[in-house]
Protein backbone atom coordinates (compact mmCIF):
# COMPACT_ATOMS: atom_id res chain seq x y z
CA UNK A 1 0.00 0.00 0.00
CA UNK A 2 1.28 3.46 -0.86
CA UNK A 3 2.30 5.30 2.32
CA UNK A 4 0.17 8.31 3.22
CA UNK A 5 3.32 10.23 4.02
CA UNK A 6 6.95 9.33 3.54
CA UNK A 7 10.23 11.14 4.09
CA UNK A 8 13.26 10.33 1.97
CA UNK A 9 16.69 11.43 3.19
CA UNK A 10 15.03 14.41 4.82
CA UNK A 11 17.20 17.15 6.38
CA UNK A 12 16.12 20.22 8.30
CA UNK A 13 18.73 22.84 9.13
CA UNK A 14 18.32 26.11 10.96
CA UNK A 15 20.22 29.38 10.93
CA UNK A 16 23.65 30.39 9.79
CA UNK A 17 24.66 31.57 6.33
CA UNK A 18 27.53 29.12 6.22
CA UNK A 19 27.15 25.43 6.83
CA UNK A 20 29.46 25.72 9.86
CA UNK A 21 26.97 27.92 11.70
CA UNK A 22 23.87 25.96 10.78
CA UNK A 23 22.23 23.58 13.22
CA UNK A 24 21.01 20.31 11.78
CA UNK A 25 17.75 19.40 13.52
CA UNK A 26 16.82 16.51 11.23
CA UNK A 27 19.56 14.57 9.52
CA UNK A 28 18.94 12.17 6.63
CA UNK A 29 15.66 10.74 7.90
CA UNK A 30 13.77 8.17 5.86
CA UNK A 31 10.42 6.91 7.15
CA UNK A 32 7.12 5.79 5.65
CA UNK A 33 3.73 6.00 7.32
CA UNK A 34 1.29 3.49 5.86
CA UNK A 35 -2.48 4.07 5.93
CA UNK A 36 -4.03 3.30 9.32
CA UNK A 37 -0.72 3.09 11.18
CA UNK A 38 -0.31 4.57 14.62
CA UNK A 39 3.27 5.68 14.20
CA UNK A 40 5.12 6.81 17.34
CA UNK A 41 8.10 9.12 17.17
CA UNK A 42 9.98 9.09 20.46
CA UNK A 43 13.06 10.90 21.68
CA UNK A 44 14.12 13.54 24.17
CA UNK A 45 13.81 17.31 23.92
CA UNK A 46 15.94 18.63 21.07
CA UNK A 47 16.14 15.31 19.23
CA UNK A 48 14.36 16.77 16.20
CA UNK A 49 10.91 15.16 16.58
CA UNK A 50 8.94 18.36 16.22
CA UNK A 51 11.03 19.64 13.29
CA UNK A 52 10.47 16.36 11.49
CA UNK A 53 6.73 16.41 12.17
CA UNK A 54 6.30 20.04 11.11
CA UNK A 55 8.19 19.38 7.91
CA UNK A 56 6.09 16.29 7.16
CA UNK A 57 2.97 18.39 7.71
CA UNK A 58 4.18 20.94 5.19
CA UNK A 59 4.46 23.63 7.86
CA UNK A 60 8.09 24.24 7.02
CA UNK A 61 10.30 23.41 4.06
CA UNK A 62 12.96 20.70 4.17
CA UNK A 63 16.59 21.76 3.66
CA UNK A 64 17.30 18.59 1.69
CA UNK A 65 15.60 15.35 0.77
CA UNK A 66 11.93 15.05 -0.08
CA UNK A 67 8.50 14.21 1.23
CA UNK A 68 6.05 12.00 -0.63
CA UNK A 69 2.32 12.43 -0.10
CA UNK A 70 0.41 9.39 -1.36
CA UNK A 71 3.41 8.57 -3.50
CA UNK A 72 3.85 11.99 -5.11
CA UNK A 73 6.48 14.61 -4.20
CA UNK A 74 5.11 17.23 -1.82
CA UNK A 75 5.78 20.37 -3.81
CA UNK A 76 4.73 23.84 -2.58
CA UNK A 77 1.73 23.59 -4.91
CA UNK A 78 0.81 20.19 -3.48
CA UNK A 79 0.95 21.62 0.06
CA UNK A 80 -1.54 24.34 -0.94
CA UNK A 81 -3.85 21.85 -2.66
CA UNK A 82 -6.95 20.92 -0.70
CA UNK A 83 -6.27 17.17 -1.06
CA UNK A 84 -3.17 17.47 1.16
CA UNK A 85 -4.69 19.93 3.61
CA UNK A 86 -7.75 17.74 3.99
CA UNK A 87 -5.76 14.53 4.43
CA UNK A 88 -3.11 15.65 6.90
CA UNK A 89 -4.13 17.43 10.08
CA UNK A 90 -2.01 18.65 13.01
CA UNK A 91 -2.80 18.77 16.75
CA UNK A 92 -0.55 20.76 19.07
CA UNK A 93 0.52 20.13 22.65
CA UNK A 94 -0.97 23.23 24.18
CA UNK A 95 -4.48 23.58 22.84
CA UNK A 96 -5.08 26.58 25.10
CA UNK A 97 -2.78 28.63 22.89
CA UNK A 98 -3.45 26.75 19.64
CA UNK A 99 -7.20 27.47 19.57
CA UNK A 100 -8.49 30.90 18.62
CA UNK A 101 -9.85 32.35 21.89
CA UNK A 102 -12.36 34.56 20.08
CA UNK A 103 -13.94 31.85 17.94
CA UNK A 104 -16.97 29.94 19.26
CA UNK A 105 -16.25 26.27 19.85
CA UNK A 106 -18.52 25.00 17.08
CA UNK A 107 -16.87 27.29 14.50
CA UNK A 108 -13.46 26.34 15.79
CA UNK A 109 -14.23 22.63 15.45
CA UNK A 110 -15.30 23.05 11.83
CA UNK A 111 -12.94 25.78 10.64
CA UNK A 112 -10.74 23.44 8.55
CA UNK A 113 -13.84 22.00 6.84
CA UNK A 114 -15.06 25.54 6.21
CA UNK A 115 -11.74 26.76 4.79
CA UNK A 116 -10.84 23.66 2.80
CA UNK A 117 -14.20 22.25 1.73
CA UNK A 118 -16.27 25.44 1.83
CA UNK A 119 -18.70 24.01 4.35
CA UNK A 120 -21.15 26.68 5.62
CA UNK A 121 -24.51 27.25 7.28
CA UNK A 122 -26.58 24.35 8.59
CA UNK A 123 -24.22 21.74 7.17
CA UNK A 124 -21.33 23.27 9.12
CA UNK A 125 -23.38 23.39 12.31
CA UNK A 126 -24.51 19.78 11.80
CA UNK A 127 -20.88 18.67 11.37
CA UNK A 128 -19.97 20.47 14.61
CA UNK A 129 -22.71 18.60 16.44
CA UNK A 130 -21.57 15.28 15.01
CA UNK A 131 -17.95 15.96 15.99
CA UNK A 132 -18.95 17.01 19.51
CA UNK A 133 -20.87 13.78 19.98
CA UNK A 134 -18.05 11.70 18.51
CA UNK A 135 -15.50 13.22 20.89
CA UNK A 136 -17.91 13.28 23.80
CA UNK A 137 -17.86 17.03 24.21
CA UNK A 138 -20.97 18.49 25.84
CA UNK A 139 -23.22 19.91 23.12
CA UNK A 140 -24.02 22.71 25.59
CA UNK A 141 -20.48 23.94 24.88
CA UNK A 142 -21.08 24.35 21.12
CA UNK A 143 -21.68 28.08 21.43
CA UNK A 144 -19.15 28.64 24.22
CA UNK A 145 -15.49 29.59 23.88
CA UNK A 146 -12.32 27.56 24.46
CA UNK A 147 -11.34 29.36 27.68
CA UNK A 148 -14.38 27.95 29.47
CA UNK A 149 -13.39 24.36 28.63
CA UNK A 150 -11.16 22.17 30.79
CA UNK A 151 -7.73 21.16 29.50
CA UNK A 152 -9.00 17.74 28.46
CA UNK A 153 -12.04 19.22 26.72
CA UNK A 154 -9.85 21.70 24.85
CA UNK A 155 -7.70 18.84 23.59
CA UNK A 156 -10.91 17.05 22.50
CA UNK A 157 -11.90 20.20 20.64
CA UNK A 158 -8.50 20.26 18.93
CA UNK A 159 -9.09 16.63 17.90
CA UNK A 160 -12.60 17.47 16.65
CA UNK A 161 -11.09 20.25 14.55
CA UNK A 162 -8.52 17.89 13.08
CA UNK A 163 -11.23 15.32 12.31
CA UNK A 164 -13.51 17.84 10.61
CA UNK A 165 -11.96 17.19 7.18
CA UNK A 166 -11.99 13.36 7.60
CA UNK A 167 -8.18 13.20 7.40
CA UNK A 168 -6.17 10.11 6.57
CA UNK A 169 -3.48 11.04 9.09
CA UNK A 170 -3.42 13.22 12.18
CA UNK A 171 -0.03 14.42 13.38
CA UNK A 172 -0.05 14.97 17.14
CA UNK A 173 2.81 16.80 18.86
CA UNK A 174 2.88 15.78 22.53
CA UNK A 175 -0.93 15.86 22.69
CA UNK A 176 -1.22 14.72 26.30
CA UNK A 177 1.96 16.05 27.94
CA UNK A 178 0.15 18.96 29.57
CA UNK A 179 -2.68 16.83 30.94
CA UNK A 180 -3.20 15.04 34.25
CA UNK A 181 -2.97 11.25 34.33
CA UNK A 182 -6.67 10.43 34.20
CA UNK A 183 -7.37 13.09 31.54
CA UNK A 184 -4.44 11.80 29.51
CA UNK A 185 -5.89 8.28 29.75
CA UNK A 186 -9.24 9.49 28.43
CA UNK A 187 -7.58 11.25 25.46
CA UNK A 188 -5.44 8.18 24.74
CA UNK A 189 -8.62 6.08 24.70
CA UNK A 190 -10.08 8.57 22.23
CA UNK A 191 -7.00 8.39 19.98
CA UNK A 192 -7.05 4.60 20.11
CA UNK A 193 -10.71 4.56 19.05
CA UNK A 194 -9.91 6.91 16.16
CA UNK A 195 -7.03 4.72 15.02
CA UNK A 196 -9.11 1.55 15.28
CA UNK A 197 -11.71 3.27 13.09
CA UNK A 198 -9.02 3.74 10.43
CA UNK A 199 -7.57 7.21 11.05
CA UNK A 200 -3.77 7.14 10.85
CA UNK A 201 -1.79 8.75 13.68
CA UNK A 202 1.72 10.15 13.87
CA UNK A 203 2.27 10.60 17.59
CA UNK A 204 5.25 12.60 18.79
CA UNK A 205 6.08 12.00 22.40
CA UNK A 206 8.93 11.78 24.88
CA UNK A 207 6.79 9.39 26.90
CA UNK A 208 7.68 5.81 25.98
CA UNK A 209 4.72 4.47 27.98
CA UNK A 210 2.25 6.52 25.93
CA UNK A 211 3.82 5.40 22.65
CA UNK A 212 3.96 1.79 23.80
CA UNK A 213 0.29 1.94 24.66
CA UNK A 214 -0.97 3.49 21.46
CA UNK A 215 1.38 2.78 18.59
CA UNK A 216 1.73 -0.01 16.06
CA UNK A 217 5.09 1.27 14.80
CA UNK A 218 7.87 3.26 16.42
CA UNK A 219 10.86 5.33 15.41
CA UNK A 220 13.40 6.48 18.00
CA UNK A 221 15.11 9.81 17.30
CA UNK A 222 18.36 11.09 18.73
CA UNK A 223 20.32 14.15 17.63
CA UNK A 224 18.24 14.49 14.48
CA UNK A 225 18.63 10.91 13.32
CA UNK A 226 16.39 7.87 13.48
CA UNK A 227 18.47 5.45 15.53
CA UNK A 228 15.90 2.68 15.49
CA UNK A 229 12.61 1.90 13.82
CA UNK A 230 10.24 -1.04 13.48
CA UNK A 231 7.01 -2.44 14.84
CA UNK A 232 6.24 -1.29 18.38
CA UNK A 233 6.52 -4.83 19.65
CA UNK A 234 9.97 -5.41 18.14
CA UNK A 235 11.47 -2.06 19.14
CA UNK A 236 10.20 -2.22 22.71
CA UNK A 237 10.96 -5.88 23.33
CA UNK A 238 14.43 -5.91 21.78
CA UNK A 239 15.81 -2.44 21.19
CA UNK A 240 19.02 -2.71 19.17
CA UNK A 241 20.58 0.70 19.75
CA UNK A 242 22.11 1.63 23.10
CA UNK A 243 20.11 4.85 23.17
CA UNK A 244 16.76 3.12 22.66
CA UNK A 245 17.69 0.64 25.38
CA UNK A 246 18.40 3.50 27.82
CA UNK A 247 15.22 5.35 26.91
CA UNK A 248 13.05 2.28 27.30
CA UNK A 249 14.72 1.22 30.55
CA UNK A 250 14.12 4.70 31.99
CA UNK A 251 10.47 4.52 31.00
CA UNK A 252 9.85 1.05 32.32
CA UNK A 253 10.08 2.57 35.79
CA UNK A 254 6.31 2.72 35.54
CA UNK A 255 5.86 -1.01 35.02
CA UNK B 1 9.55 4.01 60.35
CA UNK B 2 6.64 3.91 62.76
CA UNK B 3 7.48 3.21 66.38
CA UNK B 4 10.76 5.15 66.34
CA UNK B 5 11.17 7.34 69.43
CA UNK B 6 12.43 10.36 67.46
CA UNK B 7 9.73 12.99 66.81
CA UNK B 8 8.45 13.40 63.27
CA UNK B 9 10.15 15.98 61.05
CA UNK B 10 6.75 17.07 59.78
CA UNK B 11 3.51 16.79 61.69
CA UNK B 12 0.32 18.07 60.13
CA UNK B 13 -3.07 17.51 61.72
CA UNK B 14 -6.43 18.61 60.35
CA UNK B 15 -4.99 21.18 57.96
CA UNK B 16 -7.49 23.42 56.20
CA UNK B 17 -6.55 25.99 53.59
CA UNK B 18 -9.12 28.25 52.05
CA UNK B 19 -9.12 31.28 49.84
CA UNK B 20 -11.59 34.02 50.62
CA UNK B 21 -14.44 34.00 48.16
CA UNK B 22 -13.80 30.40 47.09
CA UNK B 23 -16.67 27.93 47.26
CA UNK B 24 -14.71 25.06 48.78
CA UNK B 25 -11.59 24.65 50.86
CA UNK B 26 -8.46 24.11 48.75
CA UNK B 27 -7.16 21.74 51.45
CA UNK B 28 -9.70 19.95 53.60
CA UNK B 29 -8.69 18.28 56.85
CA UNK B 30 -5.33 16.83 55.79
CA UNK B 31 -3.31 15.00 58.44
CA UNK B 32 0.07 13.49 57.81
CA UNK B 33 3.27 12.77 59.64
CA UNK B 34 6.73 12.21 58.19
CA UNK B 35 9.39 10.39 60.21
CA UNK B 36 13.13 11.15 60.05
CA UNK B 37 14.73 9.65 56.95
CA UNK B 38 11.37 8.69 55.50
CA UNK B 39 10.54 9.27 51.83
CA UNK B 40 6.89 10.25 51.65
CA UNK B 41 5.19 10.64 48.27
CA UNK B 42 2.21 12.89 47.78
CA UNK B 43 0.34 12.24 44.54
CA UNK B 44 -2.78 13.68 42.96
CA UNK B 45 -3.77 15.78 39.98
CA UNK B 46 -3.41 19.51 39.37
CA UNK B 47 -5.51 21.41 41.87
CA UNK B 48 -5.80 18.51 44.30
CA UNK B 49 -4.00 20.56 46.97
CA UNK B 50 -0.72 18.67 47.18
CA UNK B 51 1.57 21.63 46.46
CA UNK B 52 -0.48 23.86 48.74
CA UNK B 53 -0.17 21.36 51.58
CA UNK B 54 3.60 21.22 51.09
CA UNK B 55 3.97 24.97 50.88
CA UNK B 56 2.11 25.31 54.18
CA UNK B 57 4.82 23.17 55.79
CA UNK B 58 7.32 25.98 55.12
CA UNK B 59 4.64 28.62 55.48
CA UNK B 60 5.17 29.56 51.86
CA UNK B 61 1.43 29.49 51.36
CA UNK B 62 0.11 32.46 49.35
CA UNK B 63 -0.77 35.57 51.40
CA UNK B 64 -4.43 35.28 50.40
CA UNK B 65 -4.70 31.76 51.83
CA UNK B 66 -6.26 31.20 55.24
CA UNK B 67 -4.43 28.36 56.96
CA UNK B 68 -5.82 26.61 60.02
CA UNK B 69 -4.60 23.37 61.58
CA UNK B 70 -4.71 21.43 64.81
CA UNK B 71 -0.98 20.86 64.38
CA UNK B 72 1.54 22.23 61.89
CA UNK B 73 5.05 21.46 63.09
CA UNK B 74 8.49 21.05 61.53
CA UNK B 75 10.88 19.27 63.93
CA UNK B 76 8.64 20.28 66.82
CA UNK B 77 8.47 23.99 65.92
CA UNK B 78 4.86 25.18 65.81
CA UNK B 79 4.29 27.09 62.57
CA UNK B 80 0.61 27.93 62.98
CA UNK B 81 1.36 31.50 64.08
CA UNK B 82 5.10 31.39 63.50
CA UNK B 83 7.69 33.68 65.07
CA UNK B 84 10.09 35.18 62.51
CA UNK B 85 13.00 33.37 64.16
CA UNK B 86 11.26 30.00 63.82
CA UNK B 87 10.53 30.65 60.16
CA UNK B 88 14.20 31.48 59.57
CA UNK B 89 15.22 28.30 61.36
CA UNK B 90 12.86 26.22 59.24
CA UNK B 91 13.28 27.72 55.77
CA UNK B 92 16.61 26.66 54.31
CA UNK B 93 17.67 25.29 57.70
CA UNK B 94 15.56 22.47 59.11
CA UNK B 95 13.62 22.20 55.87
CA UNK B 96 14.27 23.12 52.26
CA UNK B 97 12.38 23.01 49.02
CA UNK B 98 13.25 22.03 45.45
CA UNK B 99 10.95 23.50 42.85
CA UNK B 100 9.68 22.09 39.57
CA UNK B 101 11.21 24.55 37.14
CA UNK B 102 14.94 24.97 37.83
CA UNK B 103 15.21 27.86 35.39
CA UNK B 104 12.86 30.05 37.39
CA UNK B 105 14.07 28.83 40.78
CA UNK B 106 17.58 30.14 40.05
CA UNK B 107 18.37 33.83 39.63
CA UNK B 108 19.26 34.32 35.96
CA UNK B 109 21.80 37.14 36.43
CA UNK B 110 24.00 35.63 39.13
CA UNK B 111 26.44 32.75 39.03
CA UNK B 112 25.60 29.46 40.73
CA UNK B 113 28.47 30.03 43.18
CA UNK B 114 27.20 33.47 44.21
CA UNK B 115 23.69 32.15 44.78
CA UNK B 116 24.93 29.22 46.85
CA UNK B 117 27.28 31.37 48.93
CA UNK B 118 24.50 33.88 49.61
CA UNK B 119 22.30 31.15 51.02
CA UNK B 120 25.14 29.81 53.16
CA UNK B 121 25.89 33.28 54.59
CA UNK B 122 22.22 33.73 55.45
CA UNK B 123 22.44 30.50 57.42
CA UNK B 124 25.55 31.31 59.43
CA UNK B 125 28.56 30.76 57.16
CA UNK B 126 31.47 32.94 58.33
CA UNK B 127 33.07 34.05 55.07
CA UNK B 128 32.27 34.28 51.38
CA UNK B 129 35.41 32.38 50.48
CA UNK B 130 34.55 29.57 52.88
CA UNK B 131 30.97 29.51 51.67
CA UNK B 132 32.11 29.20 48.06
CA UNK B 133 34.45 26.38 49.00
CA UNK B 134 31.61 24.56 50.76
CA UNK B 135 29.39 25.14 47.73
CA UNK B 136 32.00 23.40 45.57
CA UNK B 137 31.84 20.43 47.94
CA UNK B 138 28.04 20.43 47.83
CA UNK B 139 28.15 20.32 44.03
CA UNK B 140 30.65 17.46 44.12
CA UNK B 141 28.22 15.61 46.40
CA UNK B 142 25.57 15.65 43.69
CA UNK B 143 27.97 14.03 41.21
CA UNK B 144 28.91 17.22 39.39
CA UNK B 145 32.31 16.41 37.98
CA UNK B 146 33.66 19.93 37.52
CA UNK B 147 32.23 21.96 40.42
CA UNK B 148 34.64 24.85 39.79
CA UNK B 149 33.21 25.48 36.33
CA UNK B 150 29.60 25.15 37.53
CA UNK B 151 30.22 27.63 40.38
CA UNK B 152 31.32 30.20 37.78
CA UNK B 153 28.39 29.40 35.45
CA UNK B 154 25.13 31.23 35.04
CA UNK B 155 21.95 29.11 35.10
CA UNK B 156 21.36 29.45 31.33
CA UNK B 157 24.75 27.89 30.66
CA UNK B 158 23.69 24.61 32.28
CA UNK B 159 21.41 21.86 30.99
CA UNK B 160 18.06 21.19 32.65
CA UNK B 161 19.33 18.09 34.42
CA UNK B 162 22.42 19.98 35.63
CA UNK B 163 20.30 22.85 36.96
CA UNK B 164 18.15 20.36 38.84
CA UNK B 165 21.34 18.86 40.35
CA UNK B 166 22.38 22.35 41.47
CA UNK B 167 19.01 22.83 43.16
CA UNK B 168 19.39 19.48 44.91
CA UNK B 169 22.86 20.53 46.09
CA UNK B 170 21.42 23.82 47.40
CA UNK B 171 18.54 22.03 49.11
CA UNK B 172 20.95 19.81 51.03
CA UNK B 173 23.53 22.54 51.75
CA UNK B 174 21.97 23.53 55.09
CA UNK B 175 21.86 19.91 56.34
CA UNK B 176 18.03 19.92 56.42
CA UNK B 177 15.93 17.33 58.23
CA UNK B 178 13.20 17.63 55.60
CA UNK B 179 13.49 18.26 51.87
CA UNK B 180 10.33 19.04 49.94
CA UNK B 181 10.63 18.14 46.25
CA UNK B 182 7.76 19.57 44.21
CA UNK B 183 7.40 17.90 40.78
CA UNK B 184 11.15 18.09 40.25
CA UNK B 185 11.30 15.76 37.25
CA UNK B 186 8.38 17.11 35.26
CA UNK B 187 10.53 19.48 33.21
CA UNK B 188 13.38 17.09 32.45
CA UNK B 189 13.92 14.26 30.00
CA UNK B 190 13.16 10.64 30.96
CA UNK B 191 16.72 9.32 30.95
CA UNK B 192 17.85 12.21 33.17
CA UNK B 193 14.81 11.76 35.41
CA UNK B 194 15.94 8.45 36.91
CA UNK B 195 19.41 9.83 37.62
CA UNK B 196 17.95 12.89 39.36
CA UNK B 197 15.61 10.78 41.50
CA UNK B 198 18.40 8.37 42.37
CA UNK B 199 20.52 11.31 43.42
CA UNK B 200 17.78 12.87 45.54
CA UNK B 201 17.07 9.70 47.48
CA UNK B 202 20.78 8.85 47.84
CA UNK B 203 21.57 12.30 49.27
CA UNK B 204 18.63 11.95 51.66
CA UNK B 205 19.84 8.54 52.82
CA UNK B 206 23.42 9.85 53.27
CA UNK B 207 22.29 12.83 55.34
CA UNK B 208 19.38 11.04 57.06
CA UNK B 209 16.99 13.69 55.77
CA UNK B 210 13.32 12.97 55.12
CA UNK B 211 11.72 13.77 51.77
CA UNK B 212 8.25 14.98 50.96
CA UNK B 213 8.06 14.02 47.29
CA UNK B 214 5.23 15.67 45.39
CA UNK B 215 4.55 14.13 42.03
CA UNK B 216 1.99 12.93 39.57
CA UNK B 217 4.51 10.35 38.38
CA UNK B 218 3.12 7.22 40.03
CA UNK B 219 5.94 5.03 38.72
CA UNK B 220 8.56 7.18 40.41
CA UNK B 221 6.56 7.26 43.63
CA UNK B 222 6.21 3.48 43.71
CA UNK B 223 9.93 3.05 43.16
CA UNK B 224 11.39 5.74 45.40
CA UNK B 225 8.95 6.29 48.27
CA UNK B 226 8.43 4.45 51.56
CA UNK B 227 4.90 5.70 52.05
CA UNK B 228 2.49 7.52 49.81
CA UNK B 229 -0.54 9.74 50.29
CA UNK B 230 -3.11 10.27 47.54
CA UNK B 231 -4.90 13.60 47.34
CA UNK B 232 -8.13 14.39 45.53
CA UNK B 233 -10.03 17.67 45.71
CA UNK B 234 -8.17 18.86 48.80
CA UNK B 235 -8.56 15.64 50.76
CA UNK B 236 -6.10 12.90 51.55
CA UNK B 237 -8.09 9.91 50.33
CA UNK B 238 -5.55 7.14 50.87
CA UNK B 239 -2.29 6.73 52.81
CA UNK B 240 -0.10 3.68 53.18
CA UNK B 241 3.10 1.88 52.26
CA UNK B 242 3.97 2.91 48.70
CA UNK B 243 4.17 -0.65 47.44
CA UNK B 244 0.78 -1.54 48.96
CA UNK B 245 -1.03 1.58 47.76
CA UNK B 246 0.39 1.35 44.24
CA UNK B 247 0.10 -2.43 44.09
CA UNK B 248 -3.44 -2.76 45.39
CA UNK B 249 -5.09 0.65 45.73
CA UNK B 250 -8.18 0.71 47.96
CA UNK B 251 -9.76 4.06 47.18
CA UNK B 252 -11.67 4.30 43.86
CA UNK B 253 -9.75 7.44 42.92
CA UNK B 254 -6.37 5.76 43.44
CA UNK B 255 -7.60 2.81 41.39
CA UNK B 256 -8.59 5.16 38.59
CA UNK B 257 -5.23 6.92 38.80
CA UNK B 258 -3.43 3.60 38.53
CA UNK B 259 -5.59 2.44 35.62
CA UNK B 260 -4.68 5.67 33.82
CA UNK B 261 -1.02 4.69 33.55
CA UNK B 262 -0.43 3.80 29.91
CA UNK B 263 2.71 1.77 30.68
CA UNK B 264 1.06 -0.88 32.81
CA UNK B 265 -1.83 -2.27 30.78
CA UNK B 266 -2.15 -4.19 27.54
CA UNK B 267 -1.16 -2.05 24.55
CA UNK B 268 -4.03 -0.83 22.38
CA UNK B 269 -6.79 -1.58 24.87
CA UNK B 270 -8.81 1.30 26.37
CA UNK B 271 -7.35 2.43 29.71
CA UNK B 272 -10.58 3.67 31.22
CA UNK B 273 -14.08 2.35 30.70
CA UNK B 274 -16.45 3.62 28.05
CA UNK B 275 -18.16 5.76 30.69
CA UNK B 276 -15.30 8.26 30.80
CA UNK B 277 -16.49 11.84 30.62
Amino acid sequence: MTPVLAAQNLCVRYGGVSSAQAHTAVNDVTIAIAPGMAFGLIGESGSGKTSLARTLAGLQAPSAGRILFEGNPLTPDAIRASAFRRSIQFVYQDSASALNPRMANWRCATEPAHLIDGLTGDARRALAETLFRRLRLPTAALDGFPHALSGGQRQRLALARALSTSPRLIILDEPTSALDATIQAAILDELLALNLSGVGLLLISHDVAVVRHLCTDIAVMKDGEIVETGTAEAVLAQPQSVYAQELIAAAMLEG
Amino acid sequence: MTGTPTPPVLEIADLHIRFSGAQANAVEGVSLSIAPNEVFGLVGESGSGKSLTASAALRLDPPTAQVTAARLEVCGLDLRAPRAADLRAVRGGLASMIFQEPMTALAPTRTIGAQMADAALAHGARSWRGALQDAGGDLANVNIKDPERVLRSFPHQLSGGMRQRVLIAMAFAGAPRLVIADEITTAIDPTTRVAVLDLLTTRAAQTRAAILFISHDLGAVARFCDRVGVMQSGRLVEVGAARAVMGAPQHPYTQRLKASLPGAGTPRRPLLGEDTP
